[in-house]
C-alpha cells in the first residue's frame, strides 16, 4: 500500500502537531452533525462559540489595526484592550466548561473554506 | 459517469497500466494536442476516503512521470465524453499555456510551526508562555508585536523558498501556533537544492518547526477548472 510517508522531504522529529490537520481532514471526511441527545448540548456549544470566536478575532483585529495606525487617545486604547482581554479570558473559561479545543472551534464551509 | 484524473500533453503516449479508483481500468478522451486521463464508473467514489485519495494521487504522480500534467482535483467529474471533450476543445488555449507553466515542475509544500523547544521541534506550543498582561493597553501591543513577531519569522522563511522556487502561494494561517503555510511551483531538477533550504532555515530558526512535503502534481498551480468557468456557457469538469 502506498504510504504517504515518501513524501516527507524535510520533518522535525516530532510530526504531532503537524498531524492535528489529519484530524481535522477526518472530522471532515466523516462529518457528521453530533444531534443525538448526549451530544446536542455540546454540538450546540461548539457552534455558538465558533461564532464568539470569530466575531472576537475580528474586533481584536480591528482594534489592534486602529492602534497600530494610531489616532485613538490612551483611554480608548486601554478600554478596548480591557474589554477584547476580558473576552479572551471569558472564552477560554467557555471552552473549559464545554471541553472544547481551540481546533474545533471551526466551521467547514465547503468550497469557501474554513470560517477561521 | 467519467472521473478526471489530469489533462496532459503527449496523446501519442499509451497510458500507464495502472488501475483507478474501484479499480477501474484507466482511459482517455483526446483533443487535438490534450488528453484528458479517466476511468469511468457507475457510481462514482462519492466519500474521500484515505485510500481513495491516494490512488487519485498516485494515477496523476504516475503521469507526471513522462507528460506534463494539470492535475485535477479529487472528485472532478464530468457526465460523458461529450462535456468533456467540450471543456478541452473551449479551453484548449488555456490548458495549453497552463501545461508550459507545470511542465518538467512540481510542488512542495511548506508549513511552519510555532516550536518551545529549541531545535529539533521536539515540542509545539499552542501559546506562547507570557505573563498576562497587566493592563488593556499592553494586551493590544503584547498582540501587535505578537503579529509583527510571526509575520518577520514567516517572511525569514517564506522569501529565500520564494527566490528557489518558479512561483509561489501562501495560504493563510490556520491555528494561532501556526507562523507560514505556503506551496512551491519548483524544477523537478532543484527539489534538492530546496531540500538543502529548508533544512538551513531549520537550523536557522529553531523556534520553529519546518514540515517540508512533496514532490506533489502542482495542484496549487492550475486554476481550478470550476473557476475557470467565469464566462457563463463554458463548460466545465464539476469537482466535488
Amino acid at each position: 500500500m502506498d504510504s504517504p510517508a515518501d513524501k516527507l522531504l524535510n520533518a522535525p522529529l516530532d510530526l504531532d502537531p503537524f498531524a492535528r490537520d489529519l484530524r481535522r481532514l477526518d472530522d471532515a471526511l466523516t462529518g457528521r452533525v453530533r444531534a443525538d441527545p448526549e451530544n446536542v448540548e455540546r454540538g450546540l456549544a461548539q457552534l455558538v462559540l465558533t461564532i464568539i470566536e470569530l466575531l472576537r478575532q475580528i474586533m481584536e483585529r480591528q482594534a489592534i489595526r486602529r492602534v497600530e495606525a494610531g489616532g485613538l487617545d490612551e483611554a480608548t486604547v486601554e478600554r478596548l484592550g480591557s474589554t477584547l482581554m476580558a473576552l479572551e479570558s471569558r472564552m477560554e473559561e467557555l471552552k473549559q466548561a464545554f471541553g472544547i479545543e481551540d481546533e474545533e472551534l471551526n466551521l467547514d464551509l465547503g468550497p469557501l473554506g474554513r470560517l477561521l | 459517469m467519467i472521473w478526471v484524473y489530469g489533462i496532459c500533453d503527449r496523446p501519442d503516449l499509451p497510458l500507464p497500466r495502472r488501475r483507478g479508483l474501484a479499480q477501474a481500468p484507466l482511459d482517455s478522451v483526446r483533443a487535438d494536442a490534450l488528453l484528458a486521463v479517466i476511468s469511468r464508473h457507475v457510481h462514482p467514489p462519492s466519500e474521500p476516503a484515505l485510500d481513495s485519495l491516494w490512488v487519485h494521487e498516485r494515477v496523476v504522480e504516475r503521469l507526471m512521470a513522462e507528460r506534463a500534467v494539470l492535475p485535477m482535483r479529487f472528485g472532478s467529474k464530468v457526465d460523458d465524453d461529450e462535456a468533456l471533450t467540450a471543456v478541452l476543445e473551449v479551453r484548449q488555449r488555456a490548458f495549453l499555456a497552463a501545461l508550459d507553466r507545470v511542465r518538467g515542475r512540481v510542488e512542495l509544500g511548506v508549513r511552519v510551526l510555532r516550536s518551545s523547544a529549541g531545535g529539533n521541534g521536539s515540542a509545539v506550543a499552542a501559546v506562547p508562555a507570557v505573563t498576562p498582561p497587566a493592563t488593556g493597553r499592553d494586551y493590544l501591543l503584547g498582540k501587535l508585536q505578537e503579529g509583527k513577531r510571526v509575520d518577520k519569522t514567516a517572511a525569514a522563511i517564506h522569501d529565500p523558498l520564494a527566490a528557489l522556487a518558479v512561483d509561489s502561494r501562501r495560504q493563510p494561517q490556520r491555528s494561532a501556533d501556526e507562523l507560514l503555510r505556503a506551496s512551491y511551483l519548483v524544477e523537478r531538477g532543484g527539489i534538492a537544492r530546496f531540500r538543502s533550504a529548508v533544512d538551513r532555515l531549520q537550523t536557522a530558526h529553531p523556534d520553529a518547526a519546518i514540515l517540508c512535503t512533496g514532490p506533489w502534481p502542482t495542484y496549487s498551480f492550475v486554476e481550478d477548472p470550476t473557476r475557470l468557468a467565469a464566462t457563463p456557457g463554458t463548460p466545465t469538469i464539476g469537482a466535488r
